[in-house]
């Protein structure tokens, strides 16, 4: 048996918890290996010693303590049974309708600005398709403008 | 002495004075189980500060529940299975606290120099010391293998009351502590080096 293979096992040895076989095979490797049997008494150490320190003091005034928070947490009663009714339907209802109106306006204006989209589009690919946009006003190094300067020469 | 009374009342009247919000009867079971709840606490935060908080949070839990609480399991292992929720709980939140804050290196040294300090020549000292490297091993198992480890070493519960409080099979929480067990060797073993 390996030693990382015995030393996984040792402190389920220490607890008498292996198999026979498992323990027969612990015990051989055990009696031939100085260096597992030395891990075996600092791990028994650190093992069995903290056994008897379970007990842990349990602090004092923990219960003035509780029964602050106690007191500080209960809720003040509600007597007015419509309120009462009113609180849980807010309380039921509100984040739905929140959550339905946030994705019904998110749909709305995206389909607004889906529509200016289109709108503009179509406009740009009428003008592109007739050649309007080459009669604009200003249109950049137009066809007359030799012709003008040749007239100011003249 | 309190735990006479609560023997005497049994725990079916100690149940129906509970669930009828009768306080001296709550304190009653405060005093019964507060050690139990406290040691698990402890032993699965590692700390006295969080293990009290979690304390008050399991009774304040057992107040509001023991409505609901039918009698199927016995009183402590319901308490012990609360503790245990608790508990864990506070570990995830802890957690996801360390996720957005570096804290945690900090502690991590700490508890390191805690660990390897070599000036303890008291032997209490020495004690605590080579107990705080098995409570730091088993700190660092997963949630359930540690909780099983837990309520074996220092609560001494038995596989059939174990499983009752995790909700297993016991063959299942044979296996839980098996590899519990062989993971903590490795990692003792990684400290011992």
């Amino acid at each position: 048996m390996k030693h990382k293979t015995v030393r996984r096992k040792l402190l389920r040895y220490l607890d008498n918890e292996l198999e026979q076989d498992e323990l027969k095979s612990v015990r051989l490797h055990l009696s031939s290996c100085p260096e597992c049997n030395n891990y075996l008494k600092q791990l028994e150490k650190i093992w069995l010693t903290g056994q008897h320190l379970s007990q842990v003091e349990v602090p004092p005034f923990l219960w003035t303590r509780l029964s602050v928070r106690l007191e500080s947490e209960t809720e003040v009663p509600v007597t007015n049974q419509f309120y009462a009714a009113m609180k849980l339907f807010m309380k039921k209802a509100l984040i739905p309708t929140a959550i339905v109106i946030t994705i019904f306006s998110g749909i709305l204006f995206g389909s607004e600005m889906h529509k200016d989209n289109l709108k503009g589009n179509r406009e740009t690919t009428i003008m592109q398709d007739f050649g309007f946009n080459y009669f604009s006003l200003t249109p950049p190094g137009y066809v007359g403008e030799n012709l003008v300067d040749f007239n100011a020469t003249k | 002495m309190e735990d006479n009374k609560i023997n005497m009342l049994g725990e079916k009247e100690l149940l129906r004075d509970l669930q009828n919000g009768d306080k001296i009867v709550f304190k009653q079971l405060f005093n019964s189980y507060q050690q139990l709840v406290y040691n698990v606490c402890y032993h699965m935060s590692n700390s006295r500060e969080e293990a009290e908080d979690i304390t008050q949070d399991v009774f304040i839990k057992v107040l509001h529940a023991i409505a609901s609480f039918k009698g199927e399991a016995k009183l402590s292992t319901w308490i012990y299975r609360i503790a245990v929720n608790t508990c864990l709980k506070n570990e995830s939140r802890k957690k996801l606290n360390q996720l957005v804050s570096l804290d945690f290196l900090l502690k991590e040294e700490q508890s390191l120099h805690l660990i390897f300090d070599p000036e303890t020549p008291d032997q209490k000292l020495e004690k605590s010391e080579t107990e705080q490297i098995v409570r730091y091993a088993i700190q660092k198992l997963s949630a359930r293998q540690k909780t099983a480890v837990v309520l074996h070493r220092y609560e001494n519960l038995s596989y059939k009351e174990i499983a009752r409080v995790i909700g297993i099979s016991v063959p299942a929480v044979e296996s839980l502590l098996h590899r519990a067990k062989e993971n903590l060797a490795e990692k003792l073993k990684k400290i011992l080096r």
